[in-house]
């Protein structure tokens, strides 16, 4: 035993992995990138990243590998090694250990820096340890991959021309050019589970168990076959084979049927975390999932300077409460006195700024009514087409225009501006039967310009029916 | 002539050869295969693993094959190696462009132009195959594929900016038509090409593949 320790020692300093070791972490970065937390750390994203660092990482360690594979040949010192005492498989997976392993060291590294990095900021959860050991057996399954194709066909095209390869196999399963969105799990960083698709309100779908089985039943496949090249006869080898196979197989199967998961397909349908919310009182009180709860105080200072021109009109939502179905329309959770919001993707990409419009947009309507629902859409007079404009949707709601009008204001006063709203933030997205009007723009500064104490009144008086949806174009003053 | 073709017979010339068609075949299958899936097409990227990938991969090639199997015995002879290292490596890299566009120019592009494609690809197979080049020169013909491979295929996994582009460090992601994107793969392809051809590839202490 000690004898495998000292040759798997020799073989860490030998390895090219030593040397390459800088460029292998930066492999690991970039490769988790796209996930990576920015101002928020969430345990969710943290695993999600680490899994995905593999993405690069990988096929670069079974480049390597593949390179190392042929080191005996390329130094002419394969019938030299045939005499040593050693069985040969344990200098095969030595030889191959001392390169992997430095794969495994780049990629444990980069998990251990950014799990720290969120152990100290996360406000909520923990690490998910079958998304980690995912990305572990991937990596450890790649290099295996590379190491018995390099040992097989021993080239200088090999190493190459390997890693390009696993790199086609992950862009078949996840990439642009992906094949099979059912064959998504096969591949370490499976498109079904990316941090796009998934929030810390609903439970990840389990299928860490299938994706390891599978990756375990592929590495076990490649190092059987590194022994086999030079213990053809060792029934030993041959049964580790076929176990592995097996093993992939099962891996496999379950893989391909976890795929079809309707939760998988559609978040929406996966089971809700149950949570206590974190909140900030003030004029609005602002609640907030506890994993998000470092925005808070930005996101309660926020949604009160949007709200600020209402302070002390009636009805005006005095609860403001993060939810993952903000832009869902069937499942609005809006009251009569609270509104929801998503402000996740903040951290992902959308700017603060998105976020406010959703904001504007929530205080001055009540998403539990109308939305999305022809039935009781208000139907535009005359008047309203009129001072809608021209509109490209004749049934444009007149009621959602109202709103548009109002909501813009607010969030002309918080100094947006609103003239350049983003569909990502305002109505199209809430609402598609919407068709914004050509006029909003002036109907908001008509509206802006009004006298301040005769814009007070009319809030006043108003903003209940306005909220529900009751007032259309015509009745704005 | 003998020279020449004792030289290329040296560097296994006929195996990068046979190499590189056989990537060709097995790129051009590959995305056969993806073209023909009804979620694929042109406009959403279905070619860009062949012109970015199939680019890398011949670069890989050429640079792998850049070594000398003679070591500091080959710099004594008598007659200028220059014009012999760009009669091999410029060879291989016009051979590589001959047969990656050949397969390009089958696929069926659903009405969009061929020039924009075959551009990008001429571009990458230049930029990476000045960079192996480069890394050859520098650090060894046998480990030159492993910064453009790193290189080369970051950005396919890579984020988009806000505006649905690629950063323009990712020239290779770049459209054909991108200035700047050509000026940085044609320089990479001249220092690559030039230095090899005047010092060759580093020597290293593997011996011979």
């Amino acid at each position: 035993m000690s004898a495998a320790r000292s040759l798997l020692r020799l073989e860490l300093k030998r390895s090219v992995g030593l040397l390459l070791f800088p460029l292998l972490l930066l492999a690991a970065w970039y490769g988790a990138s796209t996930d990576l937390p920015s101002g928020l750390y969430l345990w969710l994203d943290t695993s999600f990243a680490i899994r995905d660092s593999v993405i690069l990482l990988g096929p670069l360690v079974g480049g390597v590998s593949a390179w190392m594979a042929s080191r005996n040949r390329r130094r002419g010192m394969e019938e030299m090694l045939v005499i040593t005492p050693r069985p040969s498989a344990v200098r095969d997976l030595a030889a191959w250990a001392g390169t992997a392993l430095w794969g495994v060291a780049a990629y444990v590294l980069f998990a251990t820096v950014l799990s720290i990095l969120t152990w100290r900021n996360a406000t909520w959860g923990g690490p998910l340890p079958g998304s980690l050991l995912v990305g572990l057996l991937a990596l450890v399954a790649y290099s295996a991959l590379g190491w018995a194709v390099g040992y097989w066909v021993p080239s200088r095209f090999t190493a190459p021309l390997s890693a390009i390869g696993l790199v086609i196999w992950e862009l078949a399963l996840v990439g642009p050019a992906g094949i099979n969105l059912h064959l998504t799990l096969l591949s370490v960083a499976s498109s079904l589970l990316s941090p796009e698709n998934w929030s810390v309100f609903r439970e990840v779908p389990q299928v860490a168990a299938q994706q390891s089985l599978w990756f375990l039943g592929l590495g076990g496949v490649a190092l059987a076959v590194i022994v086999l090249k030079n213990s053809l006869t060792s029934v030993l080898a041959w049964i580790a084979l076929l176990g592995a196979v097996a093993v992939a197989a099962v891996g496999l199967s379950a893989s391909l049927a976890a795929g079809e998961q309707k939760a998988l397909n559609d978040s929406f349908s996966a089971k809700a975390v149950p949570f206590k919310p974190a909140c900030e009182k003030g004029e609005i009180t602002v609640c907030v999932h506890p994993a998000y709860k470092s925005l808070l105080p930005r996101t309660s200072e926020k949604i009160n300077e949007v709200a600020a021109p209402l302070a002390g009109v009636s009805s005006v939502p005095d609860r403001a409460l993060q939810t993952d179905d903000a832009y869902s329309l069937s499942g609005k959770t809006d009251t009569a006195n609270s509104f929801t919001f998503d402000a996740f993707n903040v951290t992902r990409g959308d700017s603060m700024r998105v976020f406010e419009q959703e904001v504007g947009w929530g205080l001055v309507r009540n998403g539990a009514v109308l939305i999305g629902d022809s039935s009781t859409q208000t139907h535009p007079s005359a008047e309203d087409r009129r001072l809608c404009g021209a509109t490209a949707n004749e049934n444009f709601d007149p009621a959602l225009a109202a709103q548009d009008v109002v909501g813009r204001w607010l969030l002309r006063r918080a100094g947006d501006d609103p003239e350049n709203l983003t569909q990502a933030g305002f109505s199209v997205s809430v609402s598609p039967s919407f068709a914004e009007c050509p006029n909003t723009g002036k109907l908001t500064k008509r509206f802006s310009t009004l006298d301040p104490t005769k814009r007070r009144d009319w809030l006043k008086k108003n903003f209940t029916d306005l909220r529900a949806g009751k007032l259309t174009l015509k009745d704005l003053p | 002539m003998r020279l020449t073709g004792l030289y290329l017979r040296s560097r296994r010339t006929g195996g990068a050869v046979l190499t590189l068609v056989l990537v060709t075949l097995l790129a051009w299958a590959g995305t056969q295969y993806s073209l023909s899936q009804p979620s694929n097409h042109v406009e959403g990227g279905a070619l860009i693993p062949f012109l970015v990938l199939g680019a890398l991969a011949a670069a890989c090639v050429v640079g792998a094959g850049s070594g000398s199997p003679f070591g500091e015995a080959e710099l004594t002879v008598s007659r200028p190696l220059s014009p012999i290292r760009l009669c091999h490596l410029g060879g291989l890299i016009v051979f590589s462009i001959v047969v990656l566009a050949a397969a390009l120019l089958t696929f069926d592009l659903h009405g969009t132009r061929p020039a924009a494609p075959t551009l990008m690809l001429l571009r990458n197979l230049a930029g990476f195959g000045g960079l192996a080049l480069l890394i050859a020169r520098f650090f060894g013909a046998r480990l030159s594929w492993v910064l453009p491979l790193a290189f080369g295929i970051a950005p396919v996994f890579g984020t988009l900016s806000p505006d649905g582009t690629f950063p323009i460090w990712a020239w290779q992601m770049q459209p054909g038509d991108n200035w700047i994107a050509w000026a940085i793969s044609l320089a990479l392809f001249a220092a690559g090409l030039a230095l090899i051809c005047l010092f060759g590839a580093r020597e290293t202490s593997d011996g011979v593949d």
